[in-house]
């Protein structure tokens, strides 16, 4: 810890604030006009670290959801206004935003997607197309842009297509998949060759239940020109379990064989936009409700390797129907990024209301 | 001796049930076939709007729910926060479905006892699919009034292990043969839920239950209503529409 001062890390706090909304009306699925629906949320976010800096990040995020018959289509982006030691600037990203077309039993969604094909949380190799990150309190997988088309085989299970076309094509990212429901086990095998990082991985995903939720995914990237023994390989494996419906845990390991050994390369990996630079991660959250509205919440991120971890612990209230709000705080002896040992402290709050 | 005396309090158990039957009672298996009989259907679909009590606050969940016979449903969630959310039931499993992650999630083991969307309404509830007369014994002990109607008091024991409740207290509707109300113990004897129709509608020649309340004793000062609404019965439904790929889409 350096002892100098704080800096404010960008890292994690918030607060988030209000929302206001439109209506939304005939929420019927399936009937034969357009049904509409949406959340907004604001969101607050500040950080210190130790070195004289500190940041914050106020956010309002805008989801809305039109359907009908056989058509979906959905849209969510994000207004940040960042302040830091360099001043203050504003970013705008696009979550998703794709349109679902199913006529028969096909499905073609074409857009920002989430093509989620694992079962993992913080960590899923098996999803070749999608990343998780820790945004705020809970993981979630990045949307990509893609073609996709899905077709059934059977009740549960199906096979999956789907393209990521670059300017160039052969930059482009292709592959697929195919999952089914066997033995009491949810299964996918996927495969997908990335044009612009020249290789080629296949993944696996399985996940059962044995009283404890299990899962696990492996997935191996050949680059091109490379033997079949000079891949890389990454493998995650969790598992959950509850008490009733007050309490809820969940771990998840990852070894990625292929992360990096010193800060020089994860400073390198991190400019590639790998969050997880390095080899061994333990991911782990519990939850226990605290009432009938109310919950507690902690989750931590821990680089075994390094000995850096990240804890948070977080408060959600059901405000209202269809509004809730949340608010936690954390602290992290280091960067995951740059395994810098520099302490870093946060909070924030969420405010969502769907309409 | 011990075998005796078993013997010897199951046979007035028997007699004083019997004793207690009213005259004209169908037998209590006819009573559950008829319950069955009402109760089944060939298809089903309805909007559904369960009202969540919870002390003095109420929650809304509306739903659009489509199910074939007693194995295949699938549930869409249409109230605004929810929106999109999908269960798929098929024969005893549940898969749902939450599309802001685009994830698809097995509900299982001991998950499947806790309250649906945070209602006194379980996932084993939701699941139920036994026909009465397969899973409990059942004995008619008396006769009630619920709501101005007639109706036999019909007690159910469980036949198997595997059953939701070890113990069940029917007040079955004397002409329409429709469960009024209903108690559900567990096996240590502590009531676990109860369960009271407010609405009997007549559909296509049967009576069927459009509005009931379900309490969940062990919760604190808490009801769910459920109403359905534009119910159908043994409709064409397609049966693609009870995949995973129909609960992602």
């Amino acid at each position: 810890m350096n002892a100098t001062g704080y800096r404010i890390a960008l890292a994690a706090a918030m607060a988030a604030i209000g929302v206001a909304t439109v209506a939304s009306q005939d929420f019927r699925p399936e009937g034969p006009s357009w049904s509409l629906s949406g959340e907004a949320s604001f969101s607050g976010t500040a950080a210190w670290a130790t070195s004289p800096q500190y940041g914050s990040d106020s956010a309002l995020e805008l989801t809305l959801k039109a359907r009908r018959p056989g058509i979906r289509a959905e849209f969510s982006g994000t207004a940040d206004a960042l302040t830091g030691p360099d001043g203050a600037t504003a970013a705008f990203s696009l979550e998703r935003a794709y349109l679902r077309w199913s006529p028969g039993p096909v499905v073609v969604t074409l857009g920002r997607q989430i093509v989620n094909w694992g079962n993992g949380l913080l960590w899923s190799p098996a999803d070749l197309f999608a990343e998780t990150r820790l945004v705020g309190l809970s993981p979630e997988r990045v949307g990509a842009d893609a073609i996709r088309v899905a077709l059934p085989l059977g009740a549960l299970g199906g096979v999956e297509a789907v393209a990521a076309p670059a300017s160039d094509p052969s930059d482009g990212s292709y592959g697929g998949r195919l999952y089914g429901y066997a033995l009491g086990s949810d299964f996918g095998l996927q495969a997908a060759r990335d044009g612009a990082a020249a290789k080629t991985t296949v993944s696996a995903a399985v996940k059962t239940d044995l009283v404890l939720g299990l899962w696990a995914e492996i997935a191996y990237a050949v680059p091109d020109g490379a033997g079949p023994g000079d891949g890389s390989l990454e493998t995650v494996a969790g598992a959950d379990w509850s008490i009733g419906s007050w309490f809820f845990v969940a771990a998840e390991y990852r070894y990625n064989a292929g992360g990096a050994r010193d800060a020089a390369e994860a400073l390198e990996a991190a400019a590639e936009g790998e969050a997880y630079p390095a080899r061994h991660y333990l991911y782990a959250d519990a939850s226990a409700k605290a009432g009938d509205f109310a919950s507690l919440g902690i989750g931590s991120v821990v680089d075994l390797g390094d000995g850096i971890a990240s804890v948070t612990l977080s408060a959600a209230l059901d405000v209202e129907q269809d509004a809730s709000l949340t608010i936690w705080a954390g602290y992290s002896s280091g960067s995951m990024t740059s395994l810098d040992g520099n302490d870093a402290a946060s909070f924030g709050m969420r405010l969502a209301l769907a309409f | 001796m011990k075998r005796s005396l078993i013997m010897a309090c199951a046979l007035w158990a028997a007699v004083y049930a019997w004793a207690q039957a009213p005259a004209d009672a169908p037998s209590a298996a006819a009573i559950l076939a008829r319950i069955d009989s009402n109760e089944s259907f060939k298809s089903i679909e309805y909007t559904g709007r369960m009202e969540i009590r919870i002390g003095e606050e109420f929650r809304i969940k509306t739903m659009r729910v489509q199910a074939i016979g007693a194995d295949k449903a699938m549930v869409e969630f249409t109230n605004p926060e929810d929106a999109g959310t999908r269960m798929l039931k098929l024969d005893k499993d549940l898969w749902m479905y939450f599309p802001k992650e685009q994830d698809t999630v097995r509900i299982s083991g001991h998950l499947l006892k806790e309250g649906m969307m945070g209602s006194d309404v379980s996932y084993e509830d939701a699941l139920e699919s036994d026909e009465l007369s397969s899973t409990y014994s059942a004995t008619v002990t008396g006769e009630a009034e619920i709501g101005g109607r007639r109706a036999f008091v019909v007690e159910l024991k469980a036949l198997t292990p595997k059953a939701k409740f070890d113990r069940r207290v029917m007040r079955v509707d004397a002409e329409r043969f429709v469960v009024l109300s209903e108690d559900m113990y567990a096996r240590s004897g502590r009531l676990l839920k109860t369960m009271e129709a407010r609405k009997v509608e007549r559909l296509g020649g049967r009576w069927y239950p459009t509005v009931f309340v379900l309490e969940d004793k062990l919760r604190k000062n808490t009801s769910t209503t459920m109403s359905l609404g534009s119910l159908v019965l043994d409709i064409d439904l397609d049966p693609g529409l009870f995949t995973r790929a129909a609960l992602e889409r």
